[in-house]
């Protein structure tokens, strides 16, 4: 990488670290430290809420799979925006009013104490593992590609956030979410007018759009209705309704954004800032990955992307049968080259009957393309022993082989802010949990607030440390990573369950609630496991399951003291 | 801390006003966005 490049990343984690840590004067209270004093702007809490949702896994994973499968996966987000006004209508007036600082706490002064504990060390647990993982997924990927030490990558992501999280509190989080999200927009706009540019003569935009949607990879609808199958029209309206709300609605990571609010309305001003740009947002991620398809239609891509898994290969015993499937691909991409130089010639002239034709031929080179990489990525599979996704590699190799100098830094640092905006979001609601729900309400219950600011700071340095452990140890804890995050999966519906049975059923008990959490998770184990669901889906089966059993158990349990009832 | 369940009930706050109008406004923007993307689709996949 050239020194200017270096230079760029080198001042943006400088700049991003000295905004953050410059908060520090502002969170002098436990209240500033966790909700800046519910003093923020509607626009500074929005960007925030949009800023820790995209992360670099987003950028790299989202970009690759649209390479590899088109826009299908922007169905996963419509009802984002239904969710949203769901949200400010119920959830978001009821906490503000509660004056809480977790969502958690809410569900003791509704229900008893066993609830919140059980709902709060359920977060801790999945949140603070996939903290590790929001940090070593895209420290693999930039490492391979720029051969850089996978450590050190994992500690340039983690522990500048870690820093300026543990002094600057969420007004840090906040201001610097705000300034990395316009570096992340600023980046794939960059992005995209690269990829532009890099069409040779006499192909423009419209051209690219048009020869990738010979293939299908423009169709964004799919009305398909099936259990199985995670991006249709309707699992991403109907399934996908439930995990946005479980999400925005009862993940302290997300909340917590919204307290920070000045007002209720502000509050939910900041959620329906996202319910009017996630949509287009996504669109123009899943636009780059179009766009790298398109280009690489007429700039030869490599058979694999990821240098360090193919020269594993080639040492192994295998070697000659990679090598078999490069000389069958290099004759299948030039073909497909020419094929789609066909089609947009055919496309220009307008003759239907040739374009018809051109179609079909580029069809079948581009199947052709697409079996050749399943068989090299099977290969890669069976040499390492692990499963292998290659299309994550496909940006940053763009990055790091067309881009000029200066843009390479520019749209590293974008990988980073994206993947620091979310993980101080989390690292802030981790502390936020851990010192309110458990060590204010059942170790320390007095004491002064410099005091819980301490505990607060240090709760924000261990989590830190802790994610960045997970991440460097990611690879070896593999297993156990994808059972926590199945295990979180079990769990985001059935808290709505909770939420839904606190808001909507007053009998509703506290005993009643969690018993129902626990069936609720039984249940969507159950289901995970015996069934091929897809999981989103699973949202759906544990807010019903709670709701229902909550309901069903209020009737027959005994009535408890009436509490705090939201309605 | 004060009870939540206080206020919770209680008459609307200076800054917790009637949004209807924008939740609408958002539910048209999002069939308007909806139809674009078909709309999109249909053009490049045609």
């Amino acid at each position: 990488m050239h020194w200017i490049d270096w230079l760029i990343v080198g001042a943006y984690l400088t700049w991003i670290v000295w905004t953050g840590i410059q908060h520090t004067k502002d969170s002098h209270e436990i209240e500033g430290y966790f909700l800046a004093n519910r003093s923020l702007p509607w626009w500074a809490v929005g960007l925030s809420v949009m800023a820790t949702q995209l992360s670099a896994i987003t950028l790299i994973g989202t970009t690759g799979q649209a390479y590899a499968d088109g826009m299908r996966f922007l169905q996963f987000y419509f009802a984002l925006p239904i969710a949203m006004i769901v949200l400010s209508v119920t959830l978001v007036p009821f906490f503000h009013r509660a004056h809480v600082f977790t969502a958690y706490e809410y569900l003791e002064r509704r229900f008893d104490a066993k609830t919140r504990a059980m709902t709060s060390l359920l977060f801790l647990l999945s949140r603070g593992m996939s903290t590790g993982v929001v940090i070593s997924a895209p420290a693999v990927v930039l490492s391979v590609v720029f051969g850089w030490n996978f450590t050190l990558t994992c500690l340039a992501i983690g522990l500048p956030t870690a820093l300026y999280t543990m002094y600057g509190g969420v007004q840090a989080v906040t201001w610097t979410d705000v300034k990395q999200m316009f570096l992340i927009v600023g980046g794939l706009v960059a992005a995209v007018i690269a990829l532009i540019l890099g069409l040779p003569d006499g192909v423009g935009l419209g051209d690219a759009l048009h020869i990738a949607g010979a293939t299908g990879r423009m169709r964004t609808f799919d009305f398909t209705f099936s259990f199985t199958d995670q991006y249709t029209f309707w699992s991403g309206t109907i399934a996908a309704l439930f995990l946005f709300l479980s999400y925005f609605g009862t993940d302290q990571s997300q909340v917590q954004r919204y307290l920070t609010a000045k007002s209720i309305d502000e509050a939910r001003s900041s959620l329906l800032m996202s319910a009017y740009w996630k949509i287009p947002l996504q669109a123009l991620v899943l636009l780059v990955g179009v766009l790298l398809f398109a280009f690489h239609l007429f700039t030869p891509p490599p058979l694999l992307f990821n240098k360090v898994e193919e020269a594993r290969v080639r040492s192994s015993a295998s070697a000659g049968e990679l090598q078999a499937l490069e000389q069958r691909y290099e004759s299948v991409r030039r073909e497909r080259g020419e094929t789609a130089r066909a089609l947009n010639a055919a496309r220009q002239s307008g003759d239907d009957t040739a374009i018809a034709a051109e179609t079909s031929r580029f069809r079948a080179a581009e199947a052709g393309m697409k079996t050749l990489r399943d068989e090299a990525t099977t290969l890669v599979s069976r040499v390492t022993g692990q499963r292998y996704n290659d299309v994550n590699y496909v940006f940053p190799t763009f990055i790091t082989t067309y881009m000029p100098i200066g843009v390479v830094g520019l749209l590293l640092a974008a990988i980073f802010a994206a993947a620091m905006s979310s993980i101080a979001a989390e690292l802030n609601s981790l502390s936020t949990a851990t010192v309110i729900d458990f060590y204010r309400r059942f170790a320390r219950k007095e004491a002064s607030d410099a005091h819980y600011l301490a505990v607060s700071k240090i709760a924000t340095g261990f989590w830190g440390t802790f994610a960045c452990i997970v991440a460097i140890y990611a690879a070896e804890l593999g297993s156990l990573i994808e059972v926590v995050n199945r295990f979180g999966s079990f769990f985001y519906g059935s808290i709505l369950g909770v939420f839904m049975l606190a808001i909507l059923w007053k009998r509703a008990s506290g005993h009643a609630a969690f018993v129902s959490l626990l069936v609720g998770m039984g249940t969507v184990g159950y289901v995970a496991f015996t069934t091929d669901v897809a999981f989103l889906w699973l949202n759906v089966v544990g807010a019903l399951t709670v709701f229902t059993v909550g309901v069903l158990l209020s009737l027959v349990m005994p009535r408890q003291p009436a509490r705090a009832n939201p309605q | 801390m004060s009870d939540p369940a206080s206020r919770a009930g209680g008459p609307r706050d200076s800054g917790d006003t009637d949004m209807s109008r924008t939740y609408l406004s958002v539910f048209i923007v999002w069939v308007l966005v909806l139809g674009a993307l078909y709309a999109f689709q249909w053009y490049f996949t045609h």
